[in-house]
């Protein structure tokens, strides 16, 4: 698969271009520098070089930057069908009484309510 | 189609868009056509409009437009292989007819062997091997076809997956089979629901209620079985509710082989059918705008939560989406039935998800800041334990633009 498909470098890529006019650029050449990668060195050849794991790094980190960065973490996660890490599925703070009343318009809810 | 959208040729390449047709996708051509003559006419033979939920891809050629419609992302190999089948249409098949010849064409079976063709040049969909097929008609297809490895086996009742078991024929063969007979419409699928898809009811399906009209007197003839289960099921369809969610509902008096039967029956007659692509994402989107509201409620008060709704909705100016939003004095709630959008094109459901957009940013945007935060964090749990179990990655296309907002508006919070 080319690099410019690989999905964890999509949304990679995607985080780190929008990140950059949420957070400012010096907090994403950062989060980069930290995480390893390469996403903002080069324009040309954007993250050509960064390995899956540290891909996979820098984007579990944006997420820390914010609950909402999480959302949009998940997000992207799953549009580009990329397995979102363990660590970002802990939750925190369930509402539960929400979730119950809106668990009869979806099967098998319940039972990963309680899961 | 011909320059002008009267369609000559229309084929499905999978079985579970219901609601694809050929004045949809004409529909749609001459609206994109009245705002952009010029990329049509003057500038590269092909172009993309991606409306999200479904990407719309023009070929324009001598005579004639070739839209091919998709979901999820475009694979450029396929470009090279509908060039040529545009070619060939243009330069074989309607060459030489005439206008009457034109303006009769049965564009939905004419050209039996381009569609073969075109199912020997394009990789399908699979077929799922829960689906069931049967024959359309009583035309023996067997006379049709010089291979038949599978039509003793197609008797309405069993599956892929048991035909499969029972041809002599390897799965790719079988496979190969059904997918030509079904894109020369020879036979059709049943049972092609998942669990995940959402049911509406169409207007059609009031007949089938009232007790004295002629539909209901013709369903129960032909269904008696599916009839019994209808006043049931009749509320579920609610546009919301997933065929498995209706499943579980029923279960204490039904099996799940007696409901996906009623399911079917009423699919095929015409009174309910499954939310579209545009559909699910107009859906999401009024869920996650629920969902903001009732965390809101949580992390802020209820008074709050309602007072920023009214100040959200007081910006939009579209009765579709304001309409369906219900506030009293001390109460408020959204109404999901999907039949507010029969009829719509797929601009008009595409701007629409861009106003259920507008409203969910206003609603986060008028939210006080002291808890933004708060209110992130929650709202992101309950989308990960609700939302992400529900929808599928193409639902949540466009979704990203709300979450980067929320991100700005938790930075105004720091």
């Amino acid at each position: 698969m080319s690099e410019k498909t690989r999905p964890i470098h999509k949304v990679a890529d995607i985080l780190s271009r929008r990140g950059q006019t949420i957070y400012g650029r010096e907090k994403i050449v950062d989060l980069c520098s930290r995480t390893g990668v390469s996403l903002l060195d080069d324009f040309a050849e954007l993250g050509q070089e960064d390995s899956d794991a540290s891909l996979l790094l820098f984007v579990v980190n944006y997420a820390k930057l914010s609950p909402a960065a999480k959302l949009s973490v998940l997000t992207l996660a799953r549009i580009y069908d990329v397995a979102i890490p363990k660590e970002l599925l802990e939750r925190r703070r369930i509402l539960a009484d929400i979730l119950e009343s809106l668990s009869e318009f979806t099967h098998e809810i319940t039972e990963r309510l309680r899961g | 189609m011909e320059r002008g959208g009267i369609p000559l040729f229309f084929m499905k390449l999978d079985p579970k868009a219901q609601d694809l047709d050929p004045m949809l996708v004409s529909g749609f051509f001459t609206a994109i056509q009245s705002f952009s003559k010029e990329v049509i006419e003057k500038s590269s033979s092909m172009f993309q409009v991606d409306y999200g939920a479904r990407l719309f891809t023009v070929f324009s050629g001598e005579t004639t437009d070739f839209v091919v419609v998709s979901i999820g992302e475009w694979d450029d190999e396929v470009t090279s292989v509908l060039k040529s089948l545009h070619e060939e249409f243009e330069s074989i098949w309607i060459k030489d007819l005439s206008r009457s010849e034109k303006d009769t064409l049965k564009i939905d079976t004419e050209f039996p062997d381009f569609r073969e063709g075109i199912v020997q040049n394009l990789s399908f969909r699979k077929l799922s091997g829960s689906w069931v097929p049967f024959v359309v008609g009583s035309e023996d297809i067997a006379l049709t076809s010089s291979m038949g490895y599978v039509t003793p086996h197609i008797d309405g009742k069993r599956t892929v997956s048991e035909i499969i078991e029972a041809s002599d024929a390897t799965a790719d063969e079988v496979l190969a089979e059904l997918t030509r007979y079904w894109a020369l419409g020879k036979i059709k699928f049943s049972r092609i629901l998942n669990k995940e898809d959402i049911i509406t009811s169409t207007s059609k399906i009031d007949k089938l209620l009232q007790l004295s009209s002629p539909q209901r007197v013709e369903f129960t003839r032909r269904y008696p079985e599916s009839i019994k289960l209808l006043p049931r099921l009749s509320t579920l369809f609610d546009s919301r509710r997933t065929v498995g969610a209706i499943i579980e509902n029923v279960s204490d008096e039904y099996n799940e082989n007696q409901v996906m039967e009623a399911i079917d029956t009423l699919l095929e007659s015409g009174a309910i059918s499954v939310l579209t692509p545009e559909k699910r994402r107009l859906l999401l989107m009024k869920e996650a705008l629920e969902l903001a509201v009732r965390v809101a409620e949580k992390i802020y008060t209820p008074e709050e939560a309602m007072q920023v709704l009214k100040i959200a909705l007081d910006k939009v100016g579209v009765s579709e989406v304001s309409g369906v939003i219900r506030m009293t004095q001390d109460s408020w709630g959204i109404d999901y039935n999907a039949r507010l959008y029969e009829g719509l094109d797929p601009q008009r459901l595409s701007d629409l998800y861009a106003e259920w957009m507008k409203l969910l940013a206003q609603y986060v945007a008028a939210l006080n800041k002291d808890k933004i935060e708060k209110f992130a964090e929650a709202f992101a749990d309950t989308c990960e334990t609700y939302l992400f179990r529900r929808y599928s990655g193409y639902d949540f296309r466009g979704f990203e633009e709300f979450s980067f907002w929320l991100e700005i508006n938790c930075l105004k919070a720091k």
